[in-house]
């Protein structure tokens, strides 16, 4: 698989409101495979969430390089933190409001809202004339993805997409970002605290701590992934491999 | 459910009212200066019936009185409506402008400043010797009281937009256009609704002041002419007339605000 981007030495540095600098990302170098799913793990406050942004240009880089498969930006999908979705369009305007800055027809925007509706695990007829307001937290996430896909983005960017979810709701939103990831083979960097989910989803799991990468470890688990992985004996031992590391740096 | 709630708040509110009303009577009886201090059954017989005085068709006072009150009400309304049409629309776009317009941000901030701590009543003398008789100064009068907080408010408002949803825009395409038009003006929208509610309710005051600039007609010629006589029965009907008119305009409003927030 070609590389499709190519993360080199990145440094990015904040200024605090006591004028200290702060080093979010340290020479954080790694590259990811075109189709390729990447978890990073890390503690709050460790740079994930920098990270994403840094990839997705929406925060300037201090130092060093990303580059791109044939120096062509990706195009990009991103569900943040906070859903980000629009309170005051439906379901239907959520899902399709790339497509209405890209000016589709239609009939073609309600066409894939249909679609990516169902791919969502919700049903079109009830759910594409609701308000977010009338969603619970795991519907959601649900539109919140289905927004960031609806376009076929090359590259989708997942900032904690099941936190705040109940155990339930969170491994759900994990199977259908599986499913997804099965189905469109888009590469995916999902940005997570949850040692589990990293491990269930990613192809590797990078290890960020205080913006330096600790670790990139390989996971070699078969797909498609079903709930019960998560007691199998391979799934446990990267998971006590992984917990060494932040061990390591309690320590 | 709702209904009965709403014939509660309608009982408690008649209770209050009629309270207030017989309290105020025994009030005015007990001074016994109706000039000073007029009572309901003075205000009703004498008062009101005096203001078919502005009318030369006194035929009838009781129904003259109420063609006077109705016509100025309507005059009022219509220049308060215009007003708040036109001031509502400036003052939001010149908010949303100033952040358009990134690299004049300071200059216009400051200038808003300005222009939002002038004293609205101080004006009053300034527009009299700019406008004289003319119809035309009353509405730029209350347009710019209601410019100028509006505005201000937008202005606010956008720093307050959830920052992930213009990014959300941003990466997938839109140009600052759109998100101007499909994110900001949308996300501002519960703000600047509570500020234009703030309004309505100024409005009726910003009007009185305009119409004693140099109206010749409107609520606000009719108290001002009361004042000049010192009619107290009348400068209180006028003082209640703009109470409901306000509480009126905050239902229509509250109605209209709900309509648009269907989704907040």
């Amino acid at each position: 698989m070609p590389t499709l981007i190519n993360i080199i030495g990145l440094y990015k540095k904040f200024t605090s409101l006591n004028n200290n600098i702060i080093d979010a990302l340290s020479n954080v170098s790694f590259n990811i495979a075109r189709g390729e799913f990447v978890s990073i793990i890390g503690p709050s406050g460790s740079g994930k969430s920098t990270l994403l942004n840094t990839i997705s240009n929406l925060t300037n880089i201090s130092k060093g390089k990303i580059e791109f498969f044939e120096n062509k930006k990706p195009t990009i999908g991103y569900v943040f933190q906070d859903n980000s979705i629009f309170p005051w369009r439906t379901v239907i305007d959520n899902i399709t409001f790339a497509l209405e800055v890209k000016k589709t027809h239609t009939k073609t925007k309600n066409e894939i809202a249909n679609m990516i509706c169902t791919q969502i695990g919700l049903n079109p007829e009830i759910y594409l004339d609701k308000y977010p307001k009338e969603l619970s937290g795991g519907e959601k996430r649900r539109i919140a993805i289905g927004m960031a896909i609806a376009y076929n983005p090359e590259l989708l960017l997942l900032d904690e997409p099941t936190t705040q979810l109940d155990y339930i709701n969170k491994w759900k939103i994990q199977n259908l970002i599986q499913d997804i990831w099965l189905e469109k083979k888009m590469t995916t960097l999902l940005v997570t605290h949850d040692i589990e989910e990293s491990i269930y989803l990613g192809n590797r799991v990078v290890i960020l701590e205080n913006g330096i990468i600790k670790a990139d470890i390989k996971i070699e688990l078969p797909r498609p992934r079903k709930n019960d992985l998560r007691n199998n004996n391979l799934f446990i031992e990267y998971k006590q491999k992984i917990m060494e590391y932040f061990t390591k740096v309690d320590d | 459910m709702i209904k009965k709630k709403y014939i509660y708040n309608y009982k408690i509110i008649s209770i209050v009212l009629f309270l207030f009303l017989i309290i105020w009577q025994l009030i005015a009886l007990y001074f016994d200066k109706p000039k000073i201090f007029p009572g309901i059954i003075y205000l009703i017989k004498i008062s009101f019936p005096s203001f078919s005085n502005f009318s030369d068709n006194n035929i009838n006072p009781y129904l003259s009185s109420v063609n006077i009150l109705f016509s100025n009400s309507i005059i009022t309304f219509i220049r308060i409506l215009v007003s708040l049409v036109v001031g509502i629309l400036c003052g939001i776009s010149w908010g949303l402008l100033i952040h358009y317009f990134g690299s004049t941000k300071k200059i216009n901030s400051y200038l808003l400043t300005i222009i939002k701590n002038i004293p609205l009543f101080a004006l009053i003398p300034l527009f009299i010797y700019w406008f004289g008789g003319k119809i035309i100064g009353i509405y730029i009068y209350i347009t710019f009281g209601i410019f100028t907080i509006i505005a201000t408010n937008t202005y606010h408002a956008v720093f307050n937009v959830q920052p992930s949803l213009i990014s959300q825009g941003k990466l997938m395409g839109a140009d600052k256009n759109f998100i101007f038009r499909k994110i900001i003006f949308y996300n501002i929208q519960p703000e600047l609704l509570a500020s234009i509610r703030n309004i309505v309710g100024l409005t009726w005051a910003f009007s009185l002041g305009a119409e004693y600039i140099s109206a010749n007609n409107g609520l606000g010629y009719l108290l001002y002419q009361s004042y000049l006589y010192a009619d107290m029965g009348k400068l209180i009907i006028i003082a209640f007339l703009y109470s409901i008119y306000g509480i009126i305009s905050l239902i229509i409003f509250n109605k209209i605000s709900g309509y648009i927030l269907r989704w907040h």
